[in-house]
């Protein structure tokens, strides 16, 4: 599925100082593409992915996916849009504490006809065997990879990830990259993965630059590398 | 695979409410008593109210009585000596000298009477009242005959007593022992019990003292018309009326306009609501229903509050789960529904099984109310009103804000859920509260400042502990409510028989000590004149400094401490005494603290030369050793009445223990409930104080603390409210019938309300505490941070 943005502007009104964390954005998106978004904080990246996806609504401009302009949907048509089509996972994994491993992934299916086993889900993400587990006994990187599986479990066409590995050490947000350059393989779905960590961007199959609220660089990523070999820092 | 949808959610709130188990038991606790109180009372109250409505109807019930004196005005005491050829003073010696004349003078009084009001009938009401003994032992009694139209009796069981028969009460026949076809021994002649009975003018058996209304130790009887005036007794006597269906209410618009009738031998009028003896019941209904609504709404409110800040908790903590989950695109219906769903069944649950125990303890109840009241026994049926108030209401307001709650966060956008902003009002409020606390303690800030994170939940918090420390206070006020009447007057004194001359006495004062006791209005209110003589000694007369007032009776008027406060007479007033056809103005010069009831002291000579132009008159004999019924027209045994007053406590006190119980279960409850989940809040800056460094004694300060001062101040500031409310209620019922309750807010009562409190959140804290160290200090700070 494709992602076109056009002109699109998001400005912040509630605070006591307007933000202008988006002006005129102008971005296309092909479907099965793997994007990186990269940028400072406070660039504007979170505010991309989130009315991209369809969570907060833009102030001016048009957003399209595939043949749907999202921007004109409302609440409710927005809610079934992205239930049937779009997946989340953010740095922080926000588990249900009182559901097992199993019950968080299925959480995820609400409403939804197709989608996948919960034990296949939990085998693509290397969860084979926690479905009885609870968050509190799972680490950081599991509890990502659950909060993957959950985000999964629906077969999205895209995938919105916002800094997922931010709250995990070297070792284990390497193997939740691997992670999801693997499912995007194999699942050839559209992936949008947000940080401001440069080298990360290095596994993109293009790489978005972005400074206060524009778009200052666009390319294709010549130098592909895979997730373990990136220097992490 | 298909997800179960919505039935996981609800697999989700029943997993919180396991993990909160005891709060939801306790919550669900509140709510049983809730529901039980509110039925149990408006039940049995309403099958009472039903069968009494049909009784009173039957029995052509009172409207009104007027209460007329017992002695004669001047008019009629020439009409005696003329048409009689007697010279009598009193309606009771003219009684005994000519029961024609007697009669004659009855029926004048009731035309002059009905002269003055155009929509009124009246019957005369004749009874006779007598000490009697079954197995040894005396009780009262006051004989009736039937009357004729108004008040008429009602036969529960057996038959109308024929000749040397006799109906009485089945409350007393019971408590003694008695069956029909039992004999009784009144004065010199045998009566056949020939059944039971009741009058609609006495649904309370209340003849000598309004606070003596136990129908254990005395009983009302009927005897048949010529029975009945055989009967050696000289009678008290009222006019009973009833308002007539003409349309000229000029009764109601005297009573409006607060007319004085001013015929001599009145005393005073009394409507039947206002009446003790015969209009009680129809407080007690409202009185009962007002208060099982009050109470089980009181209780709901509290389980409410407790519901909102379970759930909040809940929300706070799965806001963000929330946030991801409505990203990925689950409704909010989905989220909503099953916690209230749940949360309705739950306490549904609870509320009808508090329905229905309640609706089973109706019956026993109306039983213990009829121990108290003479009132036929009405069927407990199921009334649509009742499950109405104590299920329905009580479900809709709690669905009503549990959904209130969960829509105002489920509307915010996943943004808003995922990442919650902290919201400029509040630092700036944060802000202004610190610089107003600039100059106390560093200590006393930081306390200040958790408690101002979340002023909302705080203010529920101050609510739920006033609202608890009120119901416990409450419940306190009500022990011992019957022993600070009339045992406190009779601890006070050192009189063991009163004995009650025919008139006035003569020579009995060989028994005892004179005193003369005269019934009269004081500037319109009715008051008991006792005579006291200085040199007397078993009536003490002190003031609450223990001063004793008795030498002060020369310049004036003492009044008792109840008096004062049922009528706002004070030192220094001067008041106007009346009896037929006198008037005296005095002054009123002390108040004697000890003693409740309206009595007033005088000096009795001085009241004797007023009365009866006679210094020296006495009617009574107060004797420190029990006097004998033979010398006296009537002697009332301060050990017997204590003991009747003693049995009355029974009851009213297995009530009333009730009422504190429950009151005190939920004051604990709520308090035991909110510490618990105060301290729950401070997950987070208590873990992240750990994580500082800071000592457990410390953190417990700096979180707690505040509350803990909190506590202090509100359970103090609660104390005059609810004295002020106490007090409100006293003079309430002391205007509708002349009586105080006295409520009292004992130090020793607060103390052991103030320690109980101090236990339930001592307990509090330490179960919530102990979550606490069971939870990781990580888990606690990525669970509950803000
Ligand atoms: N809800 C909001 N209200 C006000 N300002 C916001 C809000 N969300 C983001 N901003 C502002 O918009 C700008 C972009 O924020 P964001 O998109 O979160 O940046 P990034 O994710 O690149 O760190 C920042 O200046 C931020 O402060
Ligand atoms: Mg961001």
């Amino acid at each position: 599925m494709s992602i076109a943005l056009s002109s699109v502007w998001k400005v912040f009104t509630e605070t006591k100082v307007k933000v202008e964390a988006l002006k005129g954005v102008d971005l296309r998106i092909e479907s099965g593409e793997f994007v990186v978004v990269l940028g400072p904080s406070g660039s504007g990246k979170s505010t991309l992915l989130n009315v991209t996806g369809g969570l907060d609504g833009v102030t001016e401009g048009e957003i399209r996916i595939a043949d749907d302009v999202i921007t004109a949907m409302s609440e409710k048509e927005l809610m079934r849009f992205r239930r049937n089509r779009l997946g989340f996972v953010f740095q922080q994994y926000h588990l249900l504490s009182t559901l097992n491993v199993g019950e968080n992934v299925e959480t995820g299916a609400y409403g939804v006809k197709d989608s996948y086993p919960y034990s296949e889900v939990l085998r693509m993400v290397g969860l084979d065997g926690y479905e009885k587990k609870y968050p509190f006994e799972l680490s950081g990187g599991e509890q990502q990879r659950v909060s993957i599986a959950r985000a999964l479990v629906k077969k999205p066409k895209i995938l919105f990830c916002d800094e997922p590995t931010g709250a995990l050490d070297e070792k284990t947000g390497k193997a939740i990259l691997s992670l999801l350059k693997k499912l995007h393989e194999e699942l050839s779905m559209t992936v949008v993965l947000v940080t401001h960590n440069a080298s990360i961007a290095q596994i993109a199959d293009r790489i978005i630059r972005m400074n206060s609220g524009y778009i200052v660089e666009d390319q294709r990523n010549e130098q592909k590398v895979s997730p373990d070999e990136i220097a992490w820092h | 695979m298909k997800s179960r949808g919505i039935r996981l959610y609800f697999l989700y709130v029943w997993r919180f409410m396991r993990e909160k188990w005891l709060s939801f038991l306790l919550l669900g606790v509140l709510l049983f008593i809730s529901g039980f109180v509110y039925t149990a009372i408006a039940d049995s109250v309403g099958a009472f109210q039903a069968a009494s409505e049909d009784y009173f109807e039957k029995t052509n019930q009172e409207d009104f009585v007027f209460e007329v004196s017992d002695t004669l005005d001047l008019t009629e005491r020439e009409r005696v000596f003329e048409e009689c050829g007697i010279t009598a003073t009193s309606m009771s010696s003219l009684y005994r000298e000519d029961r024609d004349c007697y009669m004659d003078i009855v029926h004048q009084r009731q035309d002059r009477l009905l002269a003055e009001f155009a929509d009124i009938d009246l019957e005369a009401r004749l009874a006779k009242d007598l000490t009697f003994a079954v197995e040894g032992d005396n009780y009262r009694m006051r004989i009736l005959n039937d009357a004729e139209t108004i008040n008429k009796s009602h036969i529960e069981k057996g038959e109308a007593p024929g000749e040397g028969e006799i109906a009485i009460t089945q409350n007393f026949a019971r408590a003694r022992g008695l069956s029909i076809g039992d004999t009784l021994e009144l004065r010199d002649a045998t009566y056949a019990i020939s059944g039971f009975v009741l009058f609609p003018d006495y649904n309370l058996p209340i003849i000598d003292h309004v606070l003596l209304m136990d129908s254990t130790h005395q009983t009302l009887a009927l005897l048949n018309d010529a029975d009945f005036a055989d009967f050696n007794v000289a009678p008290s006597m009222y006019f009973s009326g009833v308002l007539s269906a003409t349309d000229g209410d000029s009764l109601e618009a005297a009573i409006d306009e607060g007319t004085y009738l001013e015929l001599p031998f009145f005393e005073r009028l009394i409507l039947t609501e206002n009446n003790v003896r015969s209009g009680a019941i129809y407080a007690e209904i409202e009185g009962s229903q007002a208060f099982a609504l009050i109470f089980s709404l009181f209780i709901a409110a509290l389980g409410l509050i407790i519901i909102l800040m379970l759930l909040a908790k809940t929300i706070r903590a799965s806001k963000r789960p929330f946030g991801v989950l409505k990203a990925l695109g689950v409704p909010n219906r989905a989220l909503i529904g099953p916690f209230l769903a749940v949360f309705g069944l739950y306490g549904l649950a609870f509320l009808l099984a508090g329905y229905t125990v309640g609706h089973i303890v109706a019956p026993p109840l109306q039983d213990l109310y009829r121990m108290f009241y003479l009132l036929p026994a009405g069927d407990v049926v199921f009334r649509p009103e009742t499950f109405f108030v104590a299920i329905l209401a009580p479900m809709v307001l709690l669905l009503s804000v549990t959904y209130w709650l969960l829509k105002r966060m489920f509307r915010l956008r996943p943004v808003d859920l995922i990442h919650p902003k902290l919201s400029d009002f509040a630092v700036v409020k944060f802000k202004r509260m610190r610089n107003a606390f600039a100059r106390f303690s560093f200590l006393f800030r930081l306390q200040v400042a958790f408690i101002a994170r979340h002023m909302g939940k705080f203010a529920v918090y101050v609510l739920g502990i006033v609202a608890a420390v009120y119901a416990g206070l409450l419940s306190f006020s009500m022990m011992g409510v019957l022993e600070r009447t009339l045992p406190d007057y009779y601890e006070n004194t050192s009189i063991v028989s009163k004995g009650y001359c025919e008139g006035l006495c003569t020579d009995e004062d060989e028994y005892g000590e004179r005193v003369l006791e005269a019934p009269m209005q004081i500037n319109g209110e009715r008051a008991e004149i006792i005579g006291l003589s200085d040199g007397q000694s078993l009536h003490p007369l002190e003031d609450a400094a223990g001063n004793d007032l008795l030498g002060k009776l020369e310049e004036g008027l003492v009044i008792s401490a109840s008096f004062r406060d049922l009528t706002g007479f004070s030192r220094g007033d001067t008041v106007t005494l009346r009896v037929v056809g006198r008037e005296l103005e005095k002054e009123i010069v002390d108040v004697a603290t000890p003693y409740a009831g309206s009595q007033v002291f005088m000096d009795r000579s001085a009241l004797g030369e007023w009365l009866f132009d006679d210094e020296t008159a006495y009617n009574a004999v107060y004797a420190d050793e029990r006097l004998s019924e033979e010398a006296f027209a009537s002697v009332v045994h301060v050990e017997d009445l204590l003991e009747h007053v003693a049995s009355l406590h029974d009851v009213f006190n297995a009530f009333i223990f009730t009422i504190i119980g429950a009151a005190l279960a939920v004051g604990l409850i709520v308090v035991y409930l909110l510490t618990v989940m105060t301290v729950e809040d401070h997950y987070y800056p208590l873990a992240l104080f750990k994580v500082l460094g800071y000592d457990n004694k410390d953190i417990h300060r700096i979180l707690l603390g505040g509350y803990e001062k909190a506590n202090v101040v509100f359970f103090l500031l609660t104390i005059p409210i609810a004295v002020a409310s106490f007090s409100f209620f006293r003079r309430w019922i002391a205007e509708m019938y002349e009586f105080l309750v006295p409520l009292q807010v004992l130090p020793l009562h607060v103390g052991i309300f103030a320690a109980l409190f101090l236990l339930m959140t001592l307990l509090g804290t330490l179960s919530a505490k102990r979550r606490i160290k069971r939870l990781s200090l990580q888990e606690a700070l990525a669970i509950y941070q803000e």
